[in-house]
């Protein structure tokens, strides 16, 4: 590292300054690139993907430039991080099958990686890139079987280009031999649906040409099936606009409701009343596709925090706690931190699932950056009355206590709600809580009298000072 | 009322007439309609001039706009010229005497029929009569920052009858000079001018004189009398005291300036804000407070004009009333003034839904005047009025209660409160819809109608209020019922006994301040089982609105965190969880589960899930079914691992449905 171009220094220093602004990023890798200094390359690629994770291109430019520098297990290292960021990125699956496919041409051994890959994102609107890519690979190696079943799959899956699918598989159909119409019909599907055996097939040419009519009938009805729902899917995709993340760029309230809706319509789809019992594969199918979705939806709108919570709330409405969590885990990574309605969320989570250790490691993350964030401190007392609710009367008043010496008149009323707070613990007695009050009298703030007087009148407590609620010489509210 | 069927002749005219009868608040249909009559006017004057019916009609439509709303100045003003051109200049002065009689401060009506009057040779009026009007116009719009155009006419027109030396002139001078308008000055100079002319004791009254010299001690007892004095020093005396009066004006002109730059000043149909009226407060803060410091609060007729002249713009509001009316009440303004302010602001500005005014007027009723059955009578027919506003009827019960005297009276009423609510339920059957359901309600009503054959009410005032009362409301009668009991008598056993008498009853179903009061009173008595109850029943059964239901859910989630146990929680895990999901605003509708059930006629959420299926894609229409693989290949099998030959023939539901169109609500109707 003894030799970095200044001119990389000033633009690692202008990022420094100005980490906010995503121009200032791109002329920093593009600086970097062109020093062709592999230390730098990296150096400045893991800064930018650490702070934007979901920038898809990035990390494949970033896994490219380790195969210039002949570095191929982190290339390849390189794409599985980003796969584990982002699984369901069609771009990131699709750019490392093609340099697996550059290294190891027409090998076998790929198989187990493109049905990974299909099984991430082969439930993507926009999946035909790969599909493509799958058949030809299959096709190149002659996996012939395999080839008939994946296009079998690929007919049941709602997608932009499900027609072109169809034709060919319609072709097998047709073209189908002996050997190969057994890719396409079991046994007991041949019986039930023709009353033939395979032998029947031999003797008979015309009980193949029967079978296969029969064949495309059934699949021309898949053909309908597909084509309504891709269909109805188009009526949302063509308005998502962009499908990859620009940091800091906002969506349009269209693009946003688009989102939104659309995952409802999937979620919908999954319904209890719209699925039968013994449809068990469908059920699970959906789900997977609607986890595609949301992934797909995370990609674009990850800056947005309610697509994290809605993400979060389907994991809660299935009643999977820990996944709602770790979404939720996510969510607060990608969200600024004076963002709170994640972090709050999942303090909320912790508390329910009583993980109060995870709870509190939480709060105090926030409040290294929010030090005098109330409603952070609200849930630390919230905590400590499941932990040790005779301290909850001390937490509050050393908190009042400690915010009085900083003299800051505004965070002084703001923190006097905690008298508010403090009226719904059944852990402070109601005489207690009588001599805080007393206590406290000499205060002004809006919270603090709102709090007393609600408390005088639940408890029938002698007023310690007579409210003031008249003007001198007014004989009621009016006048 | 004139006889609308000539209308039939004039369509448009007839259809503005029916959309003002819909919305009288709007300005454009006014504008619209006023301007139809001014060019019919125009266009065909003979017509009208010959055409009495039309004529009638058509003065109606104007004598409507201007009773509804009679500060409306711009449409006086096109009123007159209409007139003007049916009936000449004559009647039009006729217009113009009665818009300053209905709208007594505006400044630019008193202009308008001055100048009209001076400049109309053959209006005949004695010189005694223009200037009555000219002094009656003083002292109503005499006080306003702008008023120079009318002072300068005045003073002309003195001048030109009495002459600029004589008495009359320069009484009318000497008041204009103590005002504090925006151009002084110029009276000033004209002051400046004249004032040689006259005697001291024409140009300032002996106490006022006096006050001035022994304010500023130029007078002493060893310097001869004070005649001699004053009669010696006039012209200094004169001098200096104009000289410090002119600083005062000038200084109180600067002042006012600041204010008045940026009021709204005209009367017009859209709504006030907040900030606007809080402009004109602010003034007449200032202006209150300046009459504070000299003692004259009482009946000052400058603080008057301003309070009037603030009215214009915001008298559809109740604000400007209130603080009028309270300024008079407490600096002993006159009383026919008072109830005059509350009739007009009750009666004819305000807005029914403004309910301060109303309650202020009760307040003054009750404690000024004594008259308590009138005060009984404005609740009434507030009641009647706004028959789905319980806050009314919680004031009236307290009213009540509070004019009840001994312990024992109050309690008997409160006796009647409850019986009014039985009485309610039992006039109000539920409607029940399943057969099983029917008996058990019929069970329930047999043994109540048994126990409560006395449901009699003693007072007249909860019989009269009986009547008004609908399922909006009469949980409020609980509510005041236990609050009685809760925070007067403390008596927490019975208060929660008579918040659990109607736990179930439709009378509470609809009330959102029954189950707020007592989702409060356990709250504070920190009853988890209670809270529980309630918040089940608000969320499955009650028909509150979905935010009210919404915030009892938080704010019993909320007590959850907060009082729960370490085995309460787990217990309780997937609740909690449940109340987060129905009160996040990005949950799913399907996971508004509570929602659906109050949605479901047959309170079994699937109805409503049922629905969104066949709604979803497209809310508000429905379709019956979409084509669905049944049997799809599970997707995450895994292609390298599965030992298979083929996968299974696809099987299918509704196919045929592919091509059926979507049923939107319209086309069902």
């Amino acid at each position: 590292m003894s030799e970095i171009p200044d001119k990389w220094s000033i633009a690692a220093q202008d990022i420094a300054n100005h980490s906010d602004d995503f121009t200032k990023w791109e002329n920093f890798i593009k600086i970097s690139e062109s020093t062709n200094s592999s230390k730098l390359i990296i150096l400045s690629y893991e800064n930018l993907l650490v702070k934007y994770p979901y920038l898809e291109q990035y990390w494949i430019n970033y896994a490219r430039w380790f195969f210039k520098f002949n570095n191929l297990p982190k290339s390849i290292e390189t794409f599985k991080r980003s796969l584990k960021i982002i699984p369901n990125s069609i771009l990131l699956w699709n750019t490392y099958l093609d340099l697996l496919l550059k290294i190891f041409p027409n090998d076998e051994n790929l198989l187990p990686y493109f049905e990974t890959a299909r099984i991430s994102i082969g439930y993507h609107y926009y999946s035909s890139i790969f599909y493509d890519k799958y058949l030809k690979f299959l096709n190149d190696t002659n996996l012939i079987h395999e080839y008939y079943l994946l296009l079998r799959i690929i007919i049941q899956v709602p997608q932009h280009q499900y027609l072109k699918y169809f034709k060919i598989y319609l072709k097998l159909i047709e073209n189908a031999d002996l050997k190969s119409i057994k890719y396409i019909i079991t046994s007991s599907d041949l019986k039930k649906l023709t009353n033939f055996k395979w032998v029947d097939l031999l003797i008979n040419e015309n009980n193949f040409k029967k079978l296969k009519l029969e064949l495309k009938k059934k699949f021309t009805d898949l053909y309908i099936t597909t084509q309504f729902h891709s269909w109805k899917f188009y009526n949302f995709e063509k308005k998502l606009g962009i499908n990859y993340y620009i940091p800091h760029r906002e969506l349009t309230r269209l693009q946003l409701q688009t989102w939104r809706s659309y995952l409802e319509y999937v979620e919908n789809l999954n319904l209890k009343v719209a699925i039968k019992d013994k449809e068990q594969n469908l059920l699970k199918n959906n789900f997977n596709q609607i986890d595609t979705l949301y992934n797909r939806c995370l990609i674009v709108t990850n800056e947005y925090h309610f697509f994290w919570i809605k993400y979060s709330n389907y994991y809660l409405n299935l009643n999977d706690i820990t996944k709602a969590k770790s979404i939720l885990i996510n969510g607060l990574y990608m969200n600024p931190i004076n963002n709170l309605k994640i972090r709050i969320r999942l303090i909320d989570l912790y508390i329910i699932t009583l993980e109060f250790d995870n709870a509190k490691a939480i709060i105090h993350e926030g409040l290294k950056l929010l030090p005098y964030n109330y409603q952070l401190f609200y849930k630390l007392i919230e905590i400590e009355h499941f932990t040790l609710p005779s301290n909850v009367e001390k937490l509050i008043i050393s908190k009042i206590t400690e915010i009085s010496k900083l003299k800051n008149q505004q965070l002084e009323n703001q923190f006097d709600y905690l008298f508010m707070e403090m009226l719904s613990y059944s852990s402070i007695t109601v005489s207690r809580l009588s001599k805080i009050f007393e206590k406290y009298k000499n205060k002004k703030s809006f919270n603090y009298l709102k709090a007393r007087k609600q408390f005088m009148s639940f408890y029938n407590k002698p007023t310690i000072m007579e409210d003031k609620k008249l003007p001198n010489g007014w004989e009621c509210e009016y006048f | 009322m004139p006889d609308l069927s000539v209308l039939h002749n004039f369509p448009q005219w007839e259809k503005l007439l029916r959309d003002l009868d819909d919305d009288i608040y709007d300005s454009k249909l006014w504008d619209d309609l006023i301007t139809h009559h001014e060019k019919l006017v125009e266009n065909h004057t003979e017509l009208i001039k010959s055409r009495k019916e039309l004529r009638a009609i058509l003065y109606n439509d104007v004598n409507k706009l201007l009773t509804k709303f009679p500060y409306y100045i711009i449409y006086w003003k096109r009123y007159h010229l209409i007139v003007k051109t049916i009936e000449g200049l004559h009647a039009s002065i006729d217009i113009l005497k009665r818009a300053v009689l209905i709208c007594p401060y505006s400044l630019e009506l008193w202009m308008d029929y001055i100048q009209l009057i001076l400049n109309t040779e053959t209006y005949k009026i004695t010189d005694t009569e223009l200037k009555l009007i000219f002094e009656k116009a003083s002292s109503k719009i005499g006080y306003f920052f702008t008023s120079h155009d009318f002072w300068i006419s005045y003073l002309d027109w003195m001048a030109n009858k009495y002459g600029m030396n004589s008495n009359d002139y320069i009484q009318v001078l000497l008041k204009v000079i103590k005002l504090p308008l925006h151009q002084y000055a110029k009276f000033n100079s004209k002051f400046q001018h004249v004032y040689k002319n006259f005697a001291i004791s024409d140009l300032i009254k002996d106490a006022d004189l006096q006050q001035f010299i022994n304010e500023n001690n130029y007078w002493s007892k060893d310097e001869g009398t004070l005649e001699d004095f004053i009669e010696q020093n006039s012209e200094f005396l004169i001098t200096e005291y104009f000289k410090v009066q002119l600083e005062e004006i000038k200084r109180r002109s600067n002042e006012k300036w600041q204010y008045e730059t940026n009021l709204k000043l005209y009367f017009d149909l859209t709504f006030i804000a907040t900030e606007e009226i809080c402009k004109w407060l602010d003034y007449i803060e200032y202006e209150e407070d300046y009459h504070r410091g000299k003692a004259q609060l009482d009946n000052n007729p400058e603080i008057i004009n301003l309070y009037e002249r603030a009215l214009l713009p915001t008298c559809l509001n109740d604000k400007i009333w209130i603080r009028y009316n309270r300024y008079l009440i407490q600096n002993n303004g006159p009383k026919e003034l008072i109830i005059s302010n509350f009739n007009k602001a009750c009666d004819h500005f305000v807005p029914i839904d403004m309910k301060d005014i109303r309650y202020m007027y009760i307040k003054y009723m009750q404690l000024k005047l004594k008259k308590i059955d009138d005060c009984k009578s404005i609740f009434m027919s507030l009641i009647e009025k706004l028959n789905t506003d319980s806050d009314i009827v919680s004031k009236y019960i307290d009213f009540l209660i509070a004019l009840e005297e001994t312990e024992e009276n109050k309690l008997t009423l409160i006796e009647d409160l409850i019986n009014c609510v039985h009485l309610f339920n039992k006039n109000n059957t539920v409607v029940v819809h399943t057969e099983k359901k029917q008996k058990v309600a019929k069970k329930i009503d047999e043994s109540k109608v048994a126990k409560e054959t006395d449901l009699s009410i003693k007072s007249e005032d909860i019989v009269k209020l009986s009547y008004m009362l609908n399922f909006w409301t009469v949980g409020e009668l609980v509510v005041n019922v236990c609050k009685f009991y809760w925070f007067k008598l403390h008596n927490i056993k019975k208060t929660r006994e008579i918040f659990m008498l109607f736990f179930n009853t439709e009378a509470v179903r609809s009330s959102k301040a029954y189950w707020f009061a007592f989702f409060k009173f356990e709250l504070s008595q920190r009853n988890k089982k209670n809270l529980k109850h309630i918040t089940d029943k608000v969320k499955l059964w009650s028909t509150l609105s979905i935010s009210d239901v919404n915030l009892i859910i938080s704010e019993y989630n909320s007590f959850a965190l907060k009082n729960f146990t370490l085995a309460e929680m787990k217990d309780n895990e997937r609740d909690i969880i449940k109340n987060i999901l129905e009160t996040d605003e990005e949950s799913s509708l399907h996971m508004k589960h509570f929602l659906k059930v109050r949605l479901a006629d047959d309170n079994n959420e699937d109805t409503v899930n049922k629905r969104l299926v066949r709604e979803n894609g497209h809310p508000s229409g429905s379709s019956d079914g979409r084509p669905t693989l049944i049997n799809p290949i599970l997707y995450s099998d895994n292609l390298s691992e599965i030992d298979i030959n083929s996968f299974p023939v696809p099987k299918f539901r509704n196919v045929e449905k592919a091509n059926n169109n979507v049923k939107f609500i319209r086309e069902s109707l």
